[in-house]
């Protein structure tokens, strides 16, 4: 049986080394939610587990209007975190209702994100949130926004030597409206069939800016920058609604699978934009009302 | 049936309750029902779910009926049957030993009931073995909601030789008749004077510290009364017969599909309820079974092989399961049964299926035949009703 050399790293200096030595060789382990899947079904072809469990990244910190939350942050912790739910009281809920009590224990919100698993809580929100994650390798350390992480099904575009230590959330505007629906039509407790976020400001009675994110609907959380345009100083009324909800129908790439075909996929897109986008306008409130 | 009734131009409940059976009736496959409260079930469901109140847009009632063994059910060959040994430790321990297995049904617990009952000993005092295959005598299997009936009743034949056994030692200490003695809660007194007894272990005791000492261990067999179904399918395979009515409200999502079942009103003829925590917990966890089966469950075959983990084939869990699942229990005490209890456990899925079907019939107007009734299906078929496919 081939051996597998389990690296524990005091310092994220000593990770990015280890990961510099061994290349593509090595893989990094967060919680070892996802890692271990990998491993049960043989998927992992590499010689260094090189795990974070000793390096302490899960502060959590709130500054200029930015969560700044360490990459080894459980699930369950953010759920609990009391500047979280001050702040980002959204992305505790979403991150809520990922897996199970036991997941989400363990797993972790840096881990979560490179993983890049498409059918997935949290990316689709934090992308809408303009969420960035801080990556760090021995060439340095750079910034990738959440909307330029994800390159497609279960892959990033960081480099096999980089490793995810931050992840940094903006507060949306406190008047801003927040709508996130988890679609799962098999079983209440499943892996988001479709995960629709939206993100509404008003001003002046109209919308003063609007973002959807359609997750979990083809390889990378869909968003559509053109089409949300199409809101802004309009009041969300049902044709401005289903105009931009069809775009995102047509857009996404869904597969059929067990849970659902494509074409049913696509219809419930167009359902879940016009429904996630309602209830963000209903719950915004206008900076001039 | 809610099809045919709306055919012929009755209500739903009408056609169930012109159409019920009583007791003494025989059906078509000759089954002999004896103990039988399909009414009061039926009336009961209805009663509960109140069927003809308005109800929003999108919401729907529906109920089904069932029938089913309660009393084993002879499909297997010559055998329906069950053994059971009961042992008296010299320290007033009754020790079962019987082929009826726990599956988590809660069989151990209602065993050691109806051997504490039967012998007179505490229930703390009974043990129970109904898991080590080198120990246990023969039995069918727990299937077929025969473990309590059959099982049961093989206790209760064993705990009734036993207690003549021990009446016999203990009226020879006390200088009595054996028809004179009283044996509950673990002593054996006389009758009129409870301040001349003595315990079940001094009694077991006695009967192994003599000349000629004997154990206090008893056997029974029991076999239900019943036939095997000839060819033609007909013949009274079930010693009794279970009974009940589900009743489902329903809320459905017209743009999604999607369905939440939001009340189960579960009314069953069970005899009796020799546990009524324990048969209510057979009937929830019936009721989730059937709700899978009718909403979530989905075998499918990739490249020849069937789903392998339950990431792909979900069952309902706790969230899927209706908060209101309101069970009836209904007490007709069959002479049969062990202290009249019927079988309780498959007949708390059958049900579950039709009621919601029907309820999502009642709530959106459309018919779903080919289960589960996903949403996409529902989506699917609310479409083809509007001609939009």
């Amino acid at each position: 049986m081939k051996t597998l050399a389990y690296h524990r790293p005091a310092t994220t200096e000593e990770a990015c080394a280890l990961l510099a030595t061994f290349g593509g060789r090595a893989r990094v382990m967060a919680g070892g939610t996802a890692v271990s899947i990998l491993m049960k079904e043989g998927l992992l072809d590499i010689d260094h587990l090189v795990s974070l469990e000793r390096i302490p990244l899960d502060a959590v910190t709130w500054g200029g209007g930015t969560l700044t939350i360490g990459a080894m942050a459980t699930h369950q912790a953010l759920v609990e975190h009391p500047l979280v739910r001050a702040h980002v009281p959204m992305l505790a809920d979403v991150l809520a209702q990922v897996a199970s009590r036991r997941v989400r224990n363990v797993a972790t919100i840096g881990g979560n994100l490179c993983w890049a698993e498409a059918a997935s809580d949290p990316p689709g929100l934090l992308m809408a949130l303009d969420a960035r994650v801080v990556a760090e390798s021995v060439r340095g350390r750079r910034e990738i926004a959440v909307r330029d992480l994800f390159e497609d099904y279960f892959t990033t575009t960081l480099a096999h030597d980089e490793i995810v230590t931050q992840v940094q959330v903006p507060a949306p505007a406190a008047a801003a409206g927040l709508s996130y629906l988890k679609f799962t039509p098999q079983s209440k407790a499943d892996k988001p069939v479709l995960a629709v976020t939206a993100l509404v400001r008003r001003r002046d009675g109209g919308c003063e800016n609007a973002v959807v994110v359609v997750g979990a609907a083809g390889p990378t959380p869909l968003g559509l920058p053109d089409a949300d345009a199409l809101l802004r100083g309009q009041r969300l009324d049902e044709p401005a609604i289903e105009r931009v909800a069809a775009r995102y129908a047509e857009a996404a790439r869904p597969v059929s699978d067990t849970r659902g075909s494509e074409a049913y996929k696509r219809q419930m897109i167009r359902v879940l934009v016009g429904r996630a986008l309602r209830e963000a306008w209903a719950r915004a409130r206008s900076t001039y009302e | 049936m809610d099809e045919a009734a709306a055919e012929i131009g009755l209500d739903p409940f009408e056609i169930r309750r012109r159409n019920l059976y009583s007791p003494g009736d025989v059906s078509s496959l000759a089954f002999r029902f004896g103990t039988c409260a399909q009414r009061e079930c039926l009336e009961a469901v209805i009663a509960a779910l109140k069927p003809h109140e308005k109800r929003p847009r999108g919401r729907g009632v529906g109920i089904a009926g069932l029938f089913g063994p309660g009393g084993g059910t002879r499909v297997h060959g010559n055998s329906d049957g069950c053994g059971a040994i009961l042992k008296l430790e010299d320290d007033g321990t009754l020790q079962v030993i019987t082929g009826g297995q726990e599956i988590g049904q809660g069989g151990t617990t209602i065993i050691a009931q109806i051997a504490a009952e039967t012998v007179g000993v505490p229930y703390s005092g009974v043990r129970v073995e109904n898991s080590d295959t080198n120990l246990m005598p023969w039995d069918l299997g727990t299937h077929g909601s025969r473990n309590t009936f059959v099982a049961g009743n093989a206790v209760v034949g064993a705990g009734r030789k036993l207690r003549r056994r021990i009446a016999e030692v203990a009226a020879e200490l006390l200088e009595t008749s054996v028809d004179d003695l009283v044996i509950a809660g673990g002593r054996v007194s006389v009758h009129g004077a409870p301040h001349r007894g003595v315990t079940i272990a001094e009694v077991a005791r006695a009967a192994h510290y003599r000349n000629n000492g004997s154990l206090l261990i008893v056997e029974h067999f029991y076999d239900p009364p019943t036939e095997e179904p000839g060819p033609d399918g007909k013949g009274n395979k079930s010693a009794a017969y279970a009974f009940g009515f589900h009743g489902a409200e329903v809320e459905v999502d017209e743009q999604t599909g999607e369905v939440k079942v939001l009340r189960l009103v579960a009314a069953h003829d069970i005899g009796r309820a020799i546990n009524p925590k324990g048969v209510e917990g057979q009937v929830e966890g019936g009721v989730a079974q059937g709700l899978g089966f009718a909403l979530i469950e989905n075998m499918f075959a990739d490249d020849g092989t069937l789903m392998s983990n339950l990431q792909d084939y979900k069952i309902p869990v706790a969230l899927d399961v209706p908060e209101a699942i309101e069970t009836i229990l209904v007490e007709t005490r069959d002479p049969e049964g062990p202290y009249g209890a019927k079988g309780v456990a498959e007949p708390g899925i059958i049900p579950v299926a039709p009621a919601i079907v029907n309820a999502i019939a009642d709530a959106v107007g459309v018919r779903i035949r080919d289960l589960p009734a996903t949403p996409e299906k529902i989506v699917g078929a609310l479409a083809a009703r509007d001609g939009r496919r």
